[in-house]
């Protein structure tokens, strides 16, 4: 049925226009792992062949398979309550230190790649307990569609629960048979929009950012695109607005234009 | 003239007062020309941090020898500026090597010092006799430590005898040089090596330890045997390391102890070199420890999986045991690390772990039962498959997408009724996909006789897979398009000439994806030329590519002509679809050809046909 | 005792760990100053010695942050500069730096240098404020 294996040159091919279109990159040691993700791709375009494919993606008017394809390319899997110590540094202490700085009880949030929208709405969750009554705009974003639609319904399996405890289970959460479904209230308190990272104008298009979490993405980039990247993150923040990566990476050969602060043990980047 | 107004207007604004019209002036200049340079230059000593950032990456990005050129002087400012400017220089790269060549002989010795180290980061050059004579001969220590470092990293063997040479030297350069030779990696300089491993300084005998690590000859390894006897502590430990990198793991009593320790408390780098080691010696009770090891690695981390790789080859050379498989039941070991055992496992095709194997798909844990159902699937005996029958109903997605893969590829009859009932309720694409295969595999006529109380997925899935001509007849007037689409695909597959009638019907359908399964179909079979042609003229894209695709089974004349017409087709795919098939059903017409796309208005194109018409 | 060595050079690196292991410290590893107040994280050193010439973040940026902040102004610092002129060593001095190093140097000259500051605080009277 798939003609060819995946050729040393359609593999470049994919890879460079991956590359270009979402900043992701891809070493050559996951050639494999790409030729397996892309079978079922194939299977479902009734394509014949990795090059037809490259050439469906590249000419393909609506950008639909596009992001069936990032979506295939990244593993991320993500839950409820990822890296707790981040979390309660979020909420017990720059949440306050926002609201001090604008002098307003209101935070503007943006979850940067949240995929199925687990962040997001830990966040608010979280800011429902701990800050009731503040008003929250809360932005969340990645670049599937798919993958938002699914971050809409709000509907989650056992592995995106294991983290979470009383009282978020039975506050927020109804059980449906194996998943669980959480509380319209939460759900209709975060904004989905679909945003490509390295498209600087749709980064653009968010503003004044009080806090934002760009967590276990940036790992996918070179260096060049982390730059990039971490430039437009730091053009949204408001200035003294705060952010957030994941706990293994670092800003520390990309840029100088955030300050690291450490609170808990915890490392949180500003804009100064 | 506009672009000259917008660069006078951004260097203006370099000056705003608010810091944010600062750096948006700085990014604006991103790739701007030289004009742009000096005021950017200046702006890296702007108040704002972010400003700074900005000028630093648009002076990156303009790049090119004038950038190099003009950055160069910062070299000789403060701390902030100098370093700023390193970091400009090695993003410039080769362009900026020929001027650095100079500042080797600078009269400051920071300048000397930076510009060696900068062209050991950029990685090229084309003066490393140049680098020489600075270690030969270079007054400060700094700068012939830097130049000994650098000729390390360029593998520059021409430079051994000044190398040991610097052995000799004040005990930075000695270091370094001592790195360098081990980057190098001769055998030459083994008799100087042993002979420093009395050295007084701690330093110097580990570097010479680590550089041993790396030659092959046997005066290399005998030296380091010789200093594994009378060393103590961690110099043991680092010519362990070294002996065990050269690829001899002594069996020696304590050998052992140390490499679980190497394991267990080192960096990752000897961390692996510990695991080789314990293969190398068999040792058992390294096991437990290994897989922890492997488990505790964060997957979603890129690096991860290169670490994965090596301490999966490390358990999997153990070999099918008690040892491993016990590592399944023994409570010391952690989840994670159960993972990495149950799949190297599955990798080894162990069979007696199958029990086991088979427990672990009682796991809370989802890696866990994923794990275990790969690793039953991959063994695949009667006992695995009775297993795997039992997780069927597992709540996580893979989980049954590797069972049901696995009872289809066996032909389980007894999974049939159970994949079936699990259609009924599925949802997740993968598992829908699997089990329809499963189920044509085991017993296509009775998933047939199923199939109208499925739903347009699963008939879809269907068509991908059945072999019965009849079924897929009936599926490819479906109301579902994508049903039909699939179903017709399925056609081309029989091969049959006896289906050229429906596909000739469906290539009225007015569904594009059906048009194009029905044109691929008709290639597959290789019937109905002239209605592969006809559909040249389809209005959709993809369509008129499958169709061209479809002419390259018949050898008709007249086709080429056909091709070459559509070089003139506005989209793109379809020039290059013909291109494609000019070339292979070439002869020296098919080849002459090609030249009409040599002048396409799309750049792809062009440039596909000047490769094809390189190769004639 | 604990020392975070800060130095971008990774063979400097590799030579500072030794010399100060073996003289009994406990070392961890920055590659410039932002990376150096990202592992304060997790980790509280009694001594930082950093490198001057980093990117993104120099040795004197990297001392006068550490002593503006109350959480880290106690912890002493050594610059390590090269014998460049007395600008540069005045220039750490002022920002707040405890001693300063001039390389190359050996194995016992650190050490004596740290137990130098190391007594200098713990002398009545003397030593950096808390």
């Amino acid at each position: 049925m798939i003609g060819q294996p995946l050729t040393e040159a359609v593999f470049r091919g994919l890879r460079d226009f991956i590359y270009e279109r979402s900043g992701i990159f891809i070493p050559d040691t996951k050639k494999y792992f790409i030729e397996n993700r892309l079978i079922n791709r194939l299977r479902e375009r009734n394509l014949k062949g990795y090059d037809e494919y490259l050439s469906f993606l590249k000419f393909n008017g609506n950008g639909n398979e596009l992001e069936r394809l990032f979506d295939a390319v990244t593993t991320n899997e993500t839950y409820f309550f990822r890296e707790p110590q981040q979390l309660e540094v979020f909420a017990n202490v720059i949440v306050t230190k926002v609201v001090e700085q604008k002098r307003a009880r209101e935070v503007r949030l943006w979850s940067a790649a949240c995929s199925t929208g687990e962040e997001p709405y830990t966040l608010v969750m979280m800011l429902k307990e701990r800050h009731p009554g503040l008003r929250l705009e809360v932005v969340s974003s990645d670049l599937s569609e798919a993958v938002l639609e699914s971050a809409r319904r709000g509907s989650y399996g056992s592995y995106s629960m294991r983290n979470v405890t009383e009282p978020y289970l039975t506050k927020y959460f109804r059980r449906e048979g194996q998943s669980c479904v959480l509380d319209p209230a939460v759900r209709s308190a975060v904004r989905f929009v679909n945003i490509n990272l390295v498209d600087e104008r749709r980064v653009r298009s968010l503003r004044a950012m009080d806090v934002i979490f760009c967590r276990n993405v940036l790992i996918y980039f070179d260096d060049r695109a982390k730059q990039k990247v971490v430039s437009g993150l730091y053009d949204v923040l408001k200035p003294g607005g705060f952010l957030f990566i994941g706990s293994s990476e670092s800003l520390h050969s990309v840029t100088r234009a955030f300050r690291p602060v450490i609170i808990d043990k915890v490392v949180v980047y500003q804009k100064v | 003239m506009t672009v000259t107004k917008r660069v006078t207007r951004y260097v203006k604004e370099l000056t705003a007062p608010e810091p944010s019209k600062r750096r948006a002036a700085a990014e604006a200049l991103a790739g701007a020309d030289e004009r742009a340079l000096y005021p950017l230059i200046k702006a890296l000593s702007d108040d704002n941090a972010g400003v700074q950032d900005a000028a630093m990456r648009s002076l990156i990005s303009i790049g090119g020898e004038v950038t190099a050129y003009m950055v160069l002087p910062l070299l000789r400012s403060g701390p902030y500026l100098r370093n700023t400017a390193r970091v400009i220089l090695r993003a410039i790269g080769r362009e900026a090597v020929p001027l650095l060549r100079q500042l080797l002989r600078d009269k400051d010795d920071d300048v000397r010092k930076f510009s060696v180290d900068l062209i050991g980061e950029i990685g090229w050059c084309d003066y490393h006799d140049d680098v020489v004579a600075l270690l030969r001969q270079d007054p400060n220590p700094n700068v012939r430590a830097s130049a000994a470092r650098v000729l390390g990293l360029f593998g520059y063997g021409k430079a051994l005898p000044e190398l040991i040479q610097a052995l000799t030297d004040d005990e930075w350069v000695c270091f370094s040089a001592l790195e360098a030779l081990a980057a190098i990696g001769d055998d030459t300089a083994a008799v100087a090596l042993e002979s420093i491993l009395t050295s007084p300084s701690e330093a110097v005998r580990y570097g010479a330890l680590e550089a041993l690590g790396r030659l092959t000859s046997p005066l290399a390894s005998n030296a380091l045997m010789g200093h594994l006897a009378t060393a103590t502590g961690m110099e043991k430990r680092l010519t362990l390391k070294s002996l065990v990198q050269a690829g001899i793991t002594p069996h020696m009593f304590e050998v052992s102890e140390m490499l679980l320790d190497m394991l267990r408390g080192g960096d990752w780098e000897e961390k692996l070199i510990a695991a080789r080691g314990l293969v190398d010696l068999r040792d058992e009770t390294a096991l437990p420890h290994l897989a922890d090891v492997a488990g505790s690695l964060d997957r979603s981390d890129p690096a991860s999986e290169d670490r994965l790789c090596a301490l999966t080859g490390t358990l999997a050379a153990f070999g099918c045991g008690e040892a491993l498989t016990g590592l399944l039941t023994d409570p010391l070991v952690r989840y994670r690390g159960k993972v990495v055992v149950a799949e190297v496992l599955g990798i080894l095709k162990c069979a007696p772990a199958v029990p086991d194997l088979a427990v672990l798909m009682n796991s809370a844990e989802t890696e866990v039962r994923r794990a275990g159902a790969t690793a039953l699937a991959a063994i695949d005996c009667a006992e695995a498959r009775q297993a795997l029958m039992q997780a069927l109903s597992d709540e996580d997605g893979h989980v049954r997408t590797t069972v049901v893969a696995s009872l289809g590829r066996t032909g389980e009859k007894d999974a049939f009724n159970a994949i079936l009932d699990l259609l009924a309720s599925e949802r997740h694409a993968d598992v829908i996909r699997e089990s329809v295969r499963a189920l044509v595999s085991i017993d296509e006529a009775a998933f047939i006789d199923s199939l109208t109380i499925f739903d347009g997925p699963i008939r879809e899935a269907a068509g991908r897979w059945l072999t019965d001509t009849e079924a897929l007849l009936m599926l490819s007037r479906d109301e579902d398009p994508r049903v039909r689409a699939s179903a017709v695909d399925g056609l081309g597959r029989t091969r049959l000439e006896s289906v050229a009638g429906r596909l000739v019907e469906a290539l009225g359908d007015p569904d594009p994806d059906v048009r194009r399964a029905a044109v691929g179909a008709m290639g597959e079979i290789g019937c109905c030329y002239e209605w592969i042609l006809s559909a040249f003229d389809d209005s959709d894209t993809w369509v008129r590519v499958a169709a061209i695709k479809g002419t390259r089974a018949f050898s008709e004349p007249g086709l080429v002509p056909r091709l070459m017409d559509l070089s003139a087709d506005p989209a793109v795919p379809v020039a290059l679809a013909a291109l494609e098939t000019l070339a292979a059903i070439s002869d020296r017409d098919g080849f002459s050809a090609l030249t009409v796309f040599a002048d396409h208005p799309d750049p792809d194109v062009r440039n596909r046909a000047e490769e094809l018409l390189e190769r004639t | 005792m604990k020392i975070l060595v800060v130095e971008d050079c990774p063979t400097t690196r590799a030579l500072l760990g030794i010399y100060l292991r073996s003289s009994g410290y406990d070392v961890f590893f920055a590659e410039n100053g932002l990376e150096a107040l990202e592992r304060l994280a997790a980790d509280r050193p009694d001594l930082i010695m950093t490198d001057l010439n980093m990117p993104y973040m120099d040795g004197i940026e990297l001392t006068r942050s550490l002593k503006s902040d109350p959480a880290w102004a106690c912890i002493p610092v050594i610059v390590v500069t090269t014998e460049r002129d007395d600008e540069e060593r005045e220039r750490a001095l002022t920002a707040g730096a405890e001693g300063y190093i001039v390389k190359p140097f050996t194995s016992d000259v650190v050490s004596e240098h740290i137990r130098q500051i190391m007594s200098d605080r713990s002398a009545p009277g003397g030593g950096a404020s808390g």
